[in-house]
């Protein structure tokens, strides 16, 4: 519950999971195209849905509600 | 006769507070996604329960790359600014909240567009026909019942801006925008899961016959 | 002339007439849609694309002019309208043919609809039964009998969904000391859609029947020309959401409104079992769901799920073809744990009612408890059971075989229990109690037949049989009708104010419950000498015509039985005499208000401060008012 500080910071949050989220599908698409592995795809699948969850959907409000951003 | 007893005084002596109200909304919509999950899940079943020879096992269609790739990114991008919009009005920075609602809902249109118009047209131009085994029916039935999703979501996503324009969100109190959001970083997580599972995994099957 | 007037301007009344106008239209419109660019529209009894988009906008007609989204649209366009409680200054019995948002109310309407449609899917069984009662075709053809028993079987589906939504509502929210469900508009909703769906499954029967039986297996469900079927998909895909609807509702109401110092080791055991149920409910309809769609469309639209490819040259490219077991997987996925979906409720009813009746403390609290989350687990993970004629390979049926046989540890908890809380009891046999017993008793029939059925060898000549027929009825009349029955006994005069005649209760008793014993147990003997199910005839020579006289003398004592229940509770609704208000001296917080329950249940919020089933323990309490717990 911090004040607006630099509009920017506020949102590195999102841009760090935004980042790695395509730095992870960049991968997914050349490691199909070369090794073929679906047990690796599916983990990097996996990966990303953690991020998605945690950082975009805040599942952690559920057992958390206070904690706010 | 009645079963509930005649009662003049409409006042509910628990009513739930509104903090209440948002942590079982919350609940509620997170058990929502728990059961579209096993919607999806069995989608993903299918796939893989029908996309196999005996030759090389686990396969794919070989559709086209560089498109899909291409949404799937136009995608990830709607949730990157449908992050933003929910952490500006809980900030109360409105500006920033309007034009990435609006951003959200227009790469989400980009993204149906390209799913059905595109990736539709490219699969039943010369190649994947709606009825060409399961190959087709899989494709149809997983990226169509998504698209039915990610039509839901633009339409969400299009109300809460209008209710956004309006001021009816504060920084304190905008479960409207927080549903909004869970419901289409859903939308963006089920695709995670079938964008590989459509486009990466198995062993490509040439289409032309 | 006034009630004609509040009759037709109802939500059931203007829903349903909104519907009619939305298939009518809709369809018209697809059909020259479809002429105009060139299809063929003039095979079978209606249009199958037209027909089926007739049916999924006719439900949006519905709700929209039942009023059900009215609150929903208001949001929409930025209002924040109040709930809105009591009867609209009409009278109080027009509630509940109008939508109303008390969870009572929604209870109640639950209950009337589940007994009407239970009703009607008991004709239907009299019918085909009357038929069966001699060899050889009397009344009936092949393909009206293959309509009636399918009907039967979803018509009596929807009656169970219906049935356990009435206990749910009405029971659930009041038991953990609510005012209401979380969200009492969606609960609105989840009752609402079920109409409209009952109806585009009740058209089935008048666009031609259908001929799959309840479970629409492909490749038959993907070709039979009877178009019924389409219907019958459909109206079982519709009811889907009100199952999901109200299993979403009542998981948050069980997390977020329970009573302050109720944990949910002291809840009421009912609510265990309701939250087991509705968790179940909330998740895996979505599977049934994706099936039918799937047959939906592989019917209207060509996708072919379900059709292996036989072309040699796409067998050449290596292209995969459908599978029709694909279909059972999701289906049983589904259908196998909706069977505790049903059953569950019905198991809380008898652990509740227990106690009250032997004034002896529930036995071993936290086992009954996890035992039914653990049936809805394991319960989960035995599906495949179904399949096993089916060609599964021999290394998928082991594993279904040893789940499925694993669903007795935790049911088997649950008899323990009961046993043991009737062991040295001070019994009461009032008419509930008589029908817990009886449910007992025959659930006991319906699991001792079950590991019979899930061991692969004895299931290969059982499968498909009478004695499958005579098994899935006892499960379903011991953990679902009887403990119905008994709930409704129960608590008719907390609902009502009114009580019914105990001697017409133990008459319903005494000869329902040996009815059932007799036709169950002659169906599964018939199955054994070699009665096929879903047929409609058998030969002279099998030497069961005698058997089947039996089920259908039963079947129609079963039947009068139902009526008497039914004459006695409206009689009793007539009656000037007021109920006492505790009859059964229960504890549970529901019998601490007065009867009819007020709208919102309680005068103020409670309290739990003891444990909820020390029956014959001298000063324990287990609720009393939070105003006077002090703290
Ligand atoms: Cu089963």
């Amino acid at each position: 519950m911090s004040e607006p500080t630099k509009s920017g910071s506020i949102y590195r949050r999102g841009n760090t999971a935004a980042f790695w989220l395509v730095v992870i599908t960049v991968i997914e698409l050349i490691l199909a195209l070369t090794f073929e592995s679906a047990i690796l795809l599916i983990l990097l699948s996996i990966g990303k849905a953690g991020i998605i969850l945690q950082v975009f959907m805040n599942i952690s409000r559920l057992w958390n509600p206070e904690e706010h951003h | 006769m009645s079963a509930v007893a005649h009662d003049h005084d409409h006042h509910n002596p628990m009513e739930p507070t509104r903090s209440e109200q948002v942590k079982m909304n919350r609940l509620g919509l997170w058990v929502f996604c728990l059961s579209e999950s096993f919607l999806f899940f069995a989608l993903l079943g299918t796939r893989f329960y029908l996309w196999r020879n005996p030759v090389d096992g686990i396969i794919r269609p070989d559709l086209a790359q560089i498109p899909a790739f291409i949404f799937t990114g136009v995608l990830l991008a709607s949730s990157y600014f449908m992050n933003r919009a929910e952490v500006a009005i809980s900030k109360d920075d409105r500006t920033t909240f309007n034009y990435s609602m609006l951003l959200t809902a227009a790469l989400g249109l980009v993204f149906l567009f390209g799913v059905v118009l595109v990736e539709w047209g490219l699969a039943t131009g010369p190649e994947l026909l709606l009825g060409d085994g399961a190959f087709g029916a899989v494709f149809y039935a997983m990226t169509g019942m998504h698209a039915l999703h990610v039509i839901m979501g633009i339409a969400l996503i299009l109300i809460v801006w209008n209710n956004g324009r309006k001021g009816l969100y504060t920084a304190e109190d905008h479960w409207a925008v927080e549903a909004c959001a869970i419901f289409w970083h859903y939308v963006d997580l089920v695709w995670v899961f079938f964008y590989p599972a459509l486009y990466l995994i198995g062993t490509a099957i040439e289409l032309h016959h | 002339m006034r009630t004609l007037y509040y009759i037709v301007t109802s939500a059931l009344v203007r829903g349903l007439i909104g519907q009619g106008i939305t298939a009518f239209v809709v369809y018209q419109g697809m059909v020259s849609l479809r002429n105009a660019l060139g299809y063929d529209t003039t095979q079978g009894v209606y249009d199958e694309p037209s027909g089926v988009m007739a049916a999924l906008i006719s439900v949006i007609g519905f709700l929209l002019a039942a009023g059900v989204f009215t609150d929903w649209l208001k949001w929409i366009g930025g209002e924040d309208p109040p709930l809105k409680h009591g009867a609209q200054g009409r009278p109080e019995w027009t509630r509940y043919i109008n939508v109303d948002v008390n969870h009572k109310v929604i209870g109640i309407q639950y209950g009337i609809a589940s007994m009407v449609i239970l009703l009607l899917g008991g004709l239907l069984a009299i019918i085909f039964r009357l038929e069966l009662a001699m060899p050889g075709l009397q009344f009936l053809d092949g393909d009206a009998y293959n309509t009636l028993f399918s009907a039967h079987g979803i018509i009596m589906i929807v009656s169970i969904f219906s049935g356990i939504a009435a206990m749910i509502n009405y029971l659930g929210p009041v038991m953990i000391g609510a005012s209401d469900m979380s969200f009492p508009r969606l609960n609105a909703f989840s009752y609402w859609v079920s109409i409209p769906a009952a109806t585009v499954l009740l058209s089935a029967l008048v666009v031609g029947g259908w001929d799959t039986g309840w479970v629409a297996y492909p490749t038959h469900s993907t070709t039979t020309t009877m178009l019924g079927v389409q219907m019958f998909l459909l109206g079982f895909y519709i009811n889907g959401f009100s199952s999901i609807a109200s299993g979403l509702n009542m998981v948050v109401t069980t997390v977020y409104m329970r009573a302050k110092g109720m944990s949910y080791f002291r809840m009421p055991i009912f609510v265990w079992a309701a939250v087991s149920a509705s968790i179940l409910q909330a998740t895996i309809t979505q599977t049934v769901g994706l099936a039918l769609t799937m047959v939906v469309a592989q019917r209207a639209l060509g996708l072919e799920f379900f059709t292996p490819v036989t072309d040699p040259a796409l067998i050449e490219l290596g292209f995969p073809g459908g599978d029709p077991t694909l279909y059972q997987h999701l289906f049983w996925f589904y259908s196998h744990p909706a069977v505790y979906v049903w059953i569950l409720p019905g198991l809380g009813v008898i652990s509740e009612l227990l106690p009250v009746f032997t004034r002896k403390p529930l036995f071993g609290y936290k086992w009954i408890a996890l035992s039914s989350v653990g049936i809805a687990l394991v319960g989960s993970i035995v599906w495949a059971h179904h399949m096993f004629t089916s060609g599964m390979p021999v290394t998928w049926k082991i594993p279904f075989m040893i789940s499925t046989l694993f669903v007795a540890i935790p049911t088997g908890v649950k008899f323990f229990s009961w046993v043991a809380t009737i062991w040295e009891g001070k019994m009461r046999f009032d008419t509930p109690m008589l029908f817990v017993l009886g449910a007992i008793s025959v659930f006991l029939l319906g699991g001792l037949s079950g590991p019979i059925l899930g061991t692969i060898a004895t299931d290969m000549h059982l499968h498909d049989s009478y004695f499958v027929v005579g098994h899935f009825h006892a499960t379903i009349f011991g953990g679902f009708v009887f403990p119905f029955f008994a709930a409704i006994y129960y608590w008719w005069p907390k609902a009502t104010g009114k009580m019914y005649s105990e001697a017409l209760g133990k008459l319903h008793f005494w000869i329902m419950v040996p009815g059932f014993w007799v036709m169950s147990l002659t169906q599964m003997r018939t199955g054994v000498l070699g009665m096929r199910r879903r047929i409609a005839d058998y030969g002279p020579d099998l030497g069961i015509a005698d058997e089947q006289a039996l089920i259908t003398v039963a079947t129609l004592a079963i039947g009068w039985s139902i009526l008497i229940m039914l004459y006695n509770l409206i009689v009793s609704l007539r009656s000037q005499e007021e109920a006492v208000p505790n009859p059964w001296g229960s504890r549970s917080p529901e019998f601490m208000s007065p009867s009819p329950l007020p709208e919102f249940n309680f005068d103020g919020p409670i309290q739990v401060i003891g444990e909820p089933y020390d029956y014959g323990l001298d000063d324990s309490t287990y609720v009393v008012p939070a105003s006077a717990a002090g703290d």
